[in-house]
């Protein structure tokens, strides 16, 4: 079939499982949580509550209460948003492009660096450089977010600043007093995009000045991961008949490497990349927190600090809807890119 | 680097070889060489900075300069029309109508006015302030308000008694259970309007029925009577809180009108219909911007126009952060919690002698304005009827019936080390409800004692005829709002010294996020709680009725405390005008609550305020929520 | 030709497999992190006396490391390097519960969904789907949250997010062995089903599973080190490492060891599952034997 059939299929296989995470995040907020708290204090006399009830519709059965709770989630009814005073899709879209942001970035230096890393690890195979490389690795997968974080912060913004180092700001996404002497128009949402789309340089540097410590921080969680899939991947390769053969063909090393092997090896990395992303969101939640940085998992937290159950599902379907496109969309990609699958 | 070739072998699973196009990578190598050289020399240096980190990191002080008079280098102001403050928390709502907390309250004191209000930093002097002058009946139930003439809204409309009306039937209409309205309650009427909406069934018949009772007449075009229901000492004060603020009836007619019972969701998000210096401009999340009043009617000497043309406020939740955005000169006022004031100051001359004496390395940059006494108490409540929260019925183990353990409780608590070491001492200790500064106020009541051998004795004691030993031993449950160290280092205190005893109560210690502790409290569920108490308005009736009337009082209803005698003392003082009998009614009162233990009394807190050099222009006045903007400048 | 015993050719495969083990000098130091972290949380209160530790101080507040107090103290006072020994029993029970539990209930529902196919399996592949379609950690934050903040309930978000991946694995494995001639000669033989699975398929499909459930201890210890840290573990007194470093973020630049220290603890505890995994997988990879 053609491409774009088996991307149609795909989408449609999705829709079960997309259902499906609506009914459980409707059974953590209606059922798990009394959902009566949000409406209800103790001030409330009780002869309004069932007057109260019967608005929220929690006289009827589960599956009509799943019907309302569905045609909320498709009109973007999506509730208050105690933390953010107001109503919580709002409060999300806009801090989402921050967080976006900051995934990306991320993402490109884990690619950047754990690539390269792990293919080097795999063409010096059991030298010094690779068990090296194999450490930081290891070390990378078991580092915990928050206090690598909080190490960078504390070194980077403090030690250095009180040190007479040239230091990076601890928090925060830009300087608001250099946004307001040097506006930038809200084209994409994302701060370095779009004030380097309007020629805005100060802004520009400035924003990447804010955003080096927690794409770093981000991306240390995955490069290990990565260096490590592609350092088997292409041991794995490098095994195979196909590249003897090239070599027997008197191919220099550098040619059959780069032309051939690595595009085989790079296949894992596709699909993981997909997955890799879900591990962003989870990290940017902790990242954000640390560096005060505003996005998704900045309020998320907050809502956390102050119980509020609204927001935190609200996050959570959305997160997940955008882990599962984005997955979606690595798979097209992938069966486009690798001839072998067949679709 | 990336160069297209034509045609190569490519294999598939089973190693047949097919041919394809594709992409070649050439200089990828270099890239990879690059890359590991950057890694490796990042890794290297990062390698040599932490080998030299300090064991102790705190900024080492630059050496003191050898001459007598060290004339410090200003740094340059940044941004000379801008003020930034940095502080924790943002407003719930700026409709002044409804929002009850300080971050909101500071933004409301700078964009609306009222018809009274605190003469500079006195917060014991209730001056007209939008009004010129104002006259009380004889009988004390009726005020006539003199407004003055000229003054426009931000929207230019004209101010004048029919906005004062509006505002003030708004705010009672709208009558937010959780926010100030209820100090309006003893204006005719109100407080049985509010109670009908407040109960869910009130409709615009009632309100009607209300104003047909002329709560409030408009006299003419400036000016506007306000009659009571009883005569009410206090009542020029609560015109004074932002509650009675006055806005623009057009601006809010324009943006959703008033809705009973109802809050306005734009007013709650928005402030440009005041009289006030200044107007905000935009609410993003965490960032308020004001902008100057460029029309501002200069206050009652004519004196007051706003130096400063912007104003942001920035919600920022780690105070190192706030410190260092002072430091760089990107922050102009910071809030800086006792936790991290030791960054700034000398905090040993400050423990020892009292002095507030900034740090040389940074005396050029920040000031740290104060001592300042506030009027706030906080205190731990000691529960006298726990209710279980779900059942709503009193639960069977009720250690703070008997006197003898709260008692011990006040006994427990090392307060002289929760001064010094958690507060650093930047708090008094409290004798009674009553605030040091305060009329009404006897410094010779003693303060509580720590004593844990006596308290000791006291559990042992009580604890055979409650129930509980060292060998059967019953848990309580401290609770306190999560965030607030303070009370969290205090709770930690209290339950430690009680669990070494080992006298058969095993405490624990369990915070709660606001709203969640606000519920438990209010269902009486709460055993042991730290909490602090703000004047809402500057008079001791709004201490010892909170505190000790055990039917009108908040507190009283929720730890199920009750003397009738009490009760009788304070309605006397709210009816005593004669000053040294209202005095010694006072005293009464505050020894009969203290002889009973029925709280005990934490810390009245001293304030300071740190902002840098080069701001000028602020005063301090304990009835503010927040900073006034208005007569501030840079240079 | 001497016969050896099915039960001695196991034993000989074990002794191999530590004898490969022990060539490894990484995974060796991997063993003995390990080895000390689970004393540590065995023998932790016996070592330092809990009442002790975690009583209230304050004049001895945000101390410097120091002879001591080696690893300083924190904002209550109380000894950092006490805490941390107390704390090693969280982290570490909480990551071989989660795991142990998980990997349970995914092997018991993943051999079933395999070995019988038809319905069940498809209604097991689309169950999983659906919890696999959430990033993990944000599942975990809003079962906990929903729950309520605990230790427990920490636990059991964790559970119900790893489950998944466990059962997939399971049942791939199932279905490949599913195919091969003993699984049909024993179904001749009319050995029941169950048997089948569990001790005859079991012991050939598991290996896959021990490595990534080893390495995946850390990264359960991470994830609900992480999750603590934003509020969603146990109270905020109790010496949990996460919970530590919350702590020590609000004193980050006045006193960075609250906040180091406990991470870089977290930090070995994690490298250490992580190394006996990642050797655990070169000994067993079939390839790399003999």
């Amino acid at each position: 079939m053609k491409l774009y059939e088996y991307a149609i299929r795909r989408t449609l296989l999705l829709v079960p499982v997309l259902i499906g995470v609506t009914i459980l995040t409707f059974y953590l907020s209606r059922i798990v949580l009394n959902p009566l708290g949000a409406y209800v204090t103790e001030r409330t006399p009780p002869e309004l509550i069932p007057a109260i009830e019967k608005k929220l519709g929690l006289d009827k059965p589960f599956y009509v209460q799943y019907a309302y709770y569905l045609r909320d989630l498709v009109t973007m009814d999506w509730g208050w948003s105690k933390v953010a005073h107001m109503p919580v899709l709002e409060a999300l879209m806009y801090r989402f492009p921050a967080t976006v942001e900051l995934a990306v970035t991320a993402f490109l230096i884990t690619i950047a660096l754990g690539i390269p890393l792990g293919i080097l690890s795999a063409l010096k195979n059991n030298t010094l450089i690779d068990h090296i490389i194999r450490i930081i690795a290891l070390t990378g997968i078991s580092i915990p977010v928050f206090w690598l974080g909080l190490t960078l912060q504390y070194t980077f913004s403090y030690w250095f600043k009180t040190n007479g180092l040239p230091s990076l700001p601890s928090s925060g996404r830009v300087d608001p007093v250099l946004l307001q002497a040097h506006p930038v128009n809200r084209i994409t949402g994302l701060m370095i995009l779009d004030s380097l789309i309007q020629g805005n340089f100060i802004v520009a540097l400035d924003a990447i000045s804010h955003i080096i410590l927690p794409s770093i921080t981000l991306a240390f969680l995955d490069i290990g991961t990565i260096t490590r899939v592609v350092r088997s991947s292409m041991l794995e390769v490098l095994r195979q008949d196909y590249i003897t053969t090239a070599r027997a063909y008197g191919l220099p090393r550098r040619i059959v490497i780069y032309k051939y092997a690595l595009k085989n090896a790079m296949i894992p990395v596709a699909t993981i990349s997909g997955l890799m992303f879900g591990g962003l969101l989870g990290g940017a939640v902790i990242t954000e927190t640390i560096f005060a940085f505003p996005g998704m998992g900045q309020l998320t937290v907050m809502a956390i600090t102050f119980n509020d159950s609204n927001t935190i599902l609200a996050f959570t379907v959305l997160a997940c809807f955008i882990y599962v496109f984005v997955n979606l969309a690595v798979d097209i990609i992938y069966a486009w890119l690798d001839p072998r699958i067949k679709y | 680097m990336i160069k297209l070739r034509k045609v190569y072998f490519y294999p598939d699973s089973k190693g047949n070889v097919l041919l394809l196009g594709g992409v070649c990578m050439e200089g990828v190598s270099k890239a990879v060489w690059a890359v590991v050289a950057i890694v490796i020399v990042l890794v290297v240096a990062a390698a040599a900075i932490a080998m030299q980190k300090p064991a102790a990191p705190t900024p080492t002080p630059a050496p003191a300069p050898t001459n007598v008079t060290p004339a410090p280098a200003k740094p340059a102001v940044q941004n000379p029309d801008t003020i930034i403050e940095e502080t924790i928390g943002e407003p719930d709502y700026l409709d002044p109508a409804v929002d009850y907390e300080t971050a909101g309250g500071e933004v409301i004191t700078n964009v609306y006015e009222t018809l009274t209000w605190y003469n500079g930093t006195r917060a014991d002097q209730i001056i007209p302030w939008l009004a010129e002058r104002y006259e009380v009946s004889p009988d004390g139930m009726s005020y006539t308000f003199y407004l003055r003439k000229g003054i426009k809204f931000h929207d230019g409309t004209p101010f004048n008694a029919t906005a004062v009306n509006y505002s003030l039937v708004r705010a009672i209409v709208i009558a937010d259970p959780d926010g100030p309205a209820w100090m309006l309650g003893p204006i005719r009427g109100a407080e049985e309007l509010m109670e009908k909406i407040w109960a869910g069934n009130a409709t615009w018949n009632d309100v009607k029925a209300w104003l047909a009772k002329k709560p409030i007449e408009i006299l003419d075009t400036y000016t506007v009577r306000i009659n009571l229901d009883y005569p009410y000492a206090p009542f020029p004060a609560v015109m004074a809180f932002p509650v009675a603020a006055v806005v623009s009836p057009s601006y809010v007619e324009a943006h959703g009108g008033i809705e009973l019972g109802k809050h306005n969701d734009w007013m709650d998000r928005h402030a440009e219909a005041g009289t006030g210096p200044f107007i905000v401009k935009s609410w993003e999340p965490g960032v308020i911007t004001m902008v100057a009043n460029p029309n501002y009617w200069g206050g009652p000497n004519g004196d007051i126009k706003p130096k400063i043309k912007t104003v942001i406020i920035k919600k920022v939740d780690d105070a190192n952060t706030r410190l260092m955005d002072l430091l760089k000169g990107d922050a102009d006022i910071v809030f800086v919690p006792v936790t991290h004031i030791d960054q700034l100051i000398d905090i040993n001359k400050w423990l020892d002698e009292g002095k507030i004496v900034v740090k040389p390395d940074v005396a050029d940059k920040v000031a740290v304005l104060g001592p300042f006494e506030t009027f706030d108490i906080n205190f731990i409540g000691l529960n006298q009827k726990i209710y279980d929260e779900t059942t709503k019925k009193p639960v069977d183990f009720q250690p703070f019936k008997d006197i003898r353990v709260r008692q011990a409780f006040a006994y427990a608590f090392d307060y002289k080390t929760y001064m010094r070491e958690v507060v650093k001492n930047f708090a008094i200790q409290p004798n009674g409800p009553i605030p040091k500064g305060m009329f009404g106020y006897d410094p010779s009541i003693p303060v509580y004692e720590y004593n844990l051998t006596k308290a000791k004795e006291l559990l042992l004691a009580a604890g055979k005829d409650l129930g509980f030993s060292p060998d059967n031993p019953k848990t309580l449950t401290i609770y306190y709002n999560s965030g607030n160290l303070a009370r969290e280092k205090g709770a930690l205190l209290l339950a430690s010294a009680i669990n070494s005893l080992h006298v058969g109560l095993i405490i624990q210690v369990v915070p709660l996020d606001w709203p969640a502790f606000l519920a438990k409290m209010r269902a009486k569920a709460l055993p042991i709680f730290f909490l602090g108490w703000a004047p809402d308005y500057i008079d001791p009736d709004d201490y010892v009725v909170p505190f000790c009337h055990g039917e009108k009082g908040t507190f009283p209803i929720r730890i199920g405390f009750n003397d009738p005698e009490l009760n009788k003392l304070l309605d006397e003082q709210a009816r005593t005008l004669d000053p040294q009998k209202r005095k010694e009614i006072l005293r009464q009162i505050t020894l009969k609550v203290d002889e009973q233990y029925v709280y005990i009394w934490l810390t009245q807190p001293t304030a300071y305020q740190v902002q840098r050099t080069w701001v000028k222009g602020w005063f301090y006045n304990p009835a503010f929520p927040g900073n006034y903007f208005a007569t501030l400048s840079k240079g | 030709m001497s016969r050896r015993t099915g039960r001695e050719l196991f034993l000989m495969d074990v002794r191999y497999s530590l004898w490969l083990i022990s060539r490894n000098k990484l995974v060796v130091s991997g063993f003995v992190l390990v080895a000390f972290f689970i004393f540590l949380a065995i023998f932790g209160p016996l070592i330092v006396n809990p009442e002790i530790a975690q009583r209230v101080d304050y004049p001895n507040q945000l101390k410097p490391p120091s002879w001591q107090h080696p690893f300083g103290t924190d904002d209550i006072g109380r000894d950092l390097l006490s805490l941390i020994i107390l704390g090693a029993r969280y982290d570490l029970m909480i990551a071989i519960v989660v795991i142990a539990s998980s990997l349970l209930i995914g092997i018991v529902l993943g051999s079933i969904s395999g070995y019988f196919g038809g319905v069940i399996d498809e209604a097991m592949m689309r169950i999983t789907d659906i919890f696999l379609a959430f990033p993990g950690l944000i599942l975990a934050m809003a079962i906990a949250t929903v729950l309520g903040r605990s230790f427990t309930n920490l636990m059991l978000a964790l559970i119900v997010v790893w489950w998944s991946g466990y059962a997939r694995i399971m049942r791939g494995q199932v279905i490949a062995e599913r195919e091969k001639p003993y699984v049909a000669a024993a179904k001749i033989l009319s050995i029941p089903n169950y048997r089948i699975i569990f001790r005859h398929i079991l012991p050939n499909a598991i290996y896959p599973m021990l490595v990534v459930a080893t390495m995946d201890i850390g990264g359960a210890m991470l994830t609900a080190a992480g999750l603590s840290f934003i509020g969603l573990g146990p109270s905020p007194f109790e010496p949990e490492w996460g919970q530590l470093c919350s702590r020590g973020a609000t004193y980050l630049f006045q006193a960075p060891w609250i906040m180091f220290f406990p991470g870089i603890t977290i930090l070995f505890a994690s490298l250490g599952f992580n190394l006996v995994g990642d050797g655990l997988r070169d000994v067993l990879d079939p390839r790399l034997r003999r």
